[in-house]
């Protein structure tokens, strides 16, 4: 029909994959007004918590491919500097978030980087060591109220600078917000200089050296990203449900984190993504079933399919998911996507 | 005073013992085949468990439980290994999927110690469990005495058994160079079950043994696991002698430290011990190399 050959300036509104995106945006900005149940729109905001947390972890753990167990600790850092900057000083919780973040940047550095200058997987044991550490020392500390943790009041007015609403939507768009810039420094972190290094040093270690890639200095900076990301995540989980106990430290919660990279695929941008969308309604269903009714045998489930996981799709399902929807796409616009090609 | 801190180091090379005896079982998996078992103190629970349920079910001294730990131990072990292990093992190409597979095993021991015995802490009561000797200021129990005996026996009896039997011999044959064993005729996936099995049962049984002077709760595996990874670390990945002494000094380490610090601040002085080896090794193995 139209035979005439197009312009050729870049114009972003005529390739093909952004308008699916666009089109996905505005209906995930819309989600929310079609449910009148605080609770579907408390799932939507978890569930966009967790993908954006395993896409976090995915820099370090699928791009860097140093499998973290103790992610959930700075998700803690963010959560108790919001808290302590809001309880202790009264100062709002925008200097919580950066406070978490310089913590946790700081913290993630001194830490973990004599564990990069090692070869194995000394960094995966000192993370699981770490998070019980923590878990030890906040179960102690007088300062941050020990085991009963921090609470935080709602205030009789709903004010924004103390992210106090009256309706669970700004929560929502923030973590909306929050979901598609991680998506977007993810890709920038694959397209970039850190994600060259780290895919060289994944690949062939010698061969990264040898072209004077600084392994443990790479490896660094990803984690001190992906733990600023974290830290964000975790203030804004204390700022939702306003209370946070040592609990957060426990190894299952950061299982939890790095489960859904796993099922999508390692080192993918959009595989933090679709395992969330496979795991997360399943636990949702499970800890509000069985999981009730016998304490812990959610988890149990929860193993199995890792297990299972990892024997039969230890690629994880990224790419036979984008293959399938592809395929439906093709179909339902045939033309635009051979025009686009 | 004096006799205090003397009581305090014997209860620290004491439990500093069977964080060997962990240390050396995920060694000897780590050394075989290059696998790190995040689940290694929930086999140690699952030993614990056993001898408690003996001893409650059947009423026996639970040091009679022992062969029951270790034929149940290393069946699971087996089975894990073949059915599960080996295939992640042969296909995987970073440390990724057998980390995952062994955190699996962890959630599920875990849970199911959840499911079916709740988060209760149990303990093993029996006729001598608050007897002992005393040598000079210094009491000895005699559940830690025999306890450690038994280890001591059992780690000897594991020496020998690598160091001069055909079996023992050709897992180390397999653990040096997997290729060059399987060229001379060793079954490198009967090893891999071997070493998994043994691995696991020498958890279960320090299990077994340390009930009868410990509680046992769902979630003890967590602190053993990291017990055994400092120990390793400390001894070095790989190296069975490297991991007695390892175990020792973390058990002086830790009795010492919390007496120092305050006992609730236990898991973080095996932390920072944890840190600053990964540093100092760092630097030692810095200096070989400027050796060499």
């Amino acid at each position: 029909m139209n035979d005439k050959p197009t312009t050729r300036i870049f114009s972003p509104l005529k390739n093909f994959n952004v308008k699916i995106g666009l089109i996905l945006v505005a209906a995930l900005v819309i989600l929310p007004l079609l449910t009148k149940t605080h609770y579907m729109q408390h799932v939507f905001i978890m569930f966009f918590y967790t993908a954006s947390a395993s896409i976090a972890w995915n820099i370090i753990g699928g791009y860097g491919g140093q499998m973290s167990l103790g992610h959930a600790i700075f998700i803690g850092f963010g959560a108790y500097s919001s808290a302590i900057v809001q309880t202790k000083f009264n100062m709002i919780p925008l200097f919580g978030f950066i406070l978490g973040v310089i913590v946790s940047v700081i913290f993630s550095f001194l830490v973990f980087y004599p564990c990069f200058k090692l070869r194995g997987p000394y960094f995966t044991m000192a993370t699981l060591a770490i998070s019980l550490t923590l878990l030890n020392l906040f179960l102690n500390w007088d300062y941050i109220e020990k085991a009963v943790g921090i609470l935080i009041p709602f205030k009789n007015t709903p004010n924004f600078w103390w992210f106090q609403f009256n309706s669970k939507l700004p929560f929502y768009y923030l973590i909306l917000f929050i979901f598609l810039a991680y998506l977007a420094i993810t890709k920038y972190v694959e397209n970039g200089r850190l994600g060259y290094a780290l895919l060289t040093i994944k690949q062939n270690e010698q061969t990264a050296i040898s072209i004077g890639i600084n392994n443990p200095l790479m490896k660094s900076y990803a984690v001190m990203l992906s733990a600023g990301m974290m830290s964000i995540l975790g203030s804004f989980y204390f700022q939702y449900i306003r209370y946070i106990d040592p609990e957060i430290f426990l190894v299952h919660h950061s299982v939890d984190i790095v489960l859904p990279a796993i099922i999508g695929g390692l080192g993918t941008v959009f595989g933090p993504v679709i395992g969330t969308i496979i795991i997360f309604p399943l636990t949702e269903l499970l800890r509000g079933t069985i999981g009730v009714v016998f304490s812990g045998s959610h988890y149990i489930i929860i193993a199995l399919i890792m297990i299972t996981m990892v024997l039969l799709k230890p690629e994880g399902l990224n790419a036979t998911v984008m293959g399938f929807l592809k395929g439906i796409i093709e179909k339902l616009f045939k033309r635009e996507a051979k025009a686009s090609r | 005073m004096n006799s205090i801190f003397l009581q305090v180091i014997i209860n620290g090379l004491i439990i500093g013992g069977f964080y060997a005896l962990i240390g050396i079982g995920l060694n000897i998996i780590f050394g075989v085949m290059d696998v790190v078992n995040f689940a290694q103190g929930e086999f140690l629970m699952l030993g614990m468990y056993v001898a408690y349920m003996v001893n409650k079910a059947l009423g026996l001294d639970p040091y009679l439980a022992l062969p029951l730990t270790i034929l149940i131990l290393f069946g699971l072990g087996s089975f894990l290994q073949h059915f599960l292990v080996t295939p992640v093992v042969q296909t995987q190409t970073g440390h990724e999927s057998q980390i995952f597979l062994t955190v699996a095993f962890m959630m599920l021991l875990q849970n199911l110690a959840l499911l079916i015995f709740s988060s209760n802490y149990y303990s093993v009561n029996t006729a001598y469990s608050s007897a002992g000797i005393a040598v000079g200021d210094v009491t000895l129990t005699y559940p830690k005495l025999i306890s450690l005996a038994v280890a001591v026996v059992l780690a000897i009896i594991l020496f020998f058994f690598l160091k001069y039997t055909d079996l023992g011999r050709a897992l180390r044959a397999t653990a040096q160079n997997s290729m060059g064993a399987s060229i001379v005729g060793v079954r490198i996936k009967r090893m891999y079950i071997l070493a998994f099995a043994i691995g696991v049962t020498l958890a279960g049984v320090a299990g077994n043994l340390l009930v009868t002077f410990y509680y046992v709760y769902p979630t003890i595996g967590n602190v053993f696991t990291t017990r055994a990874f400092v120990v390793v670390v400390m001894g070095g990945l790989g190296s069975i002698p490297g991991a007695l002494i390892g175990g020792l000094l973390l058990g002086l380490l830790e009795t010492a430290g919390s007496f120092i610090v305050g006992a609730s601040y236990k898991e973080t002085v095996v932390f920072v011990t944890f840190i600053l080896i990964l540093i100092t090794r760092r630097t030692l193995q810095m200096s070989k190399r400027s050796v060499a």
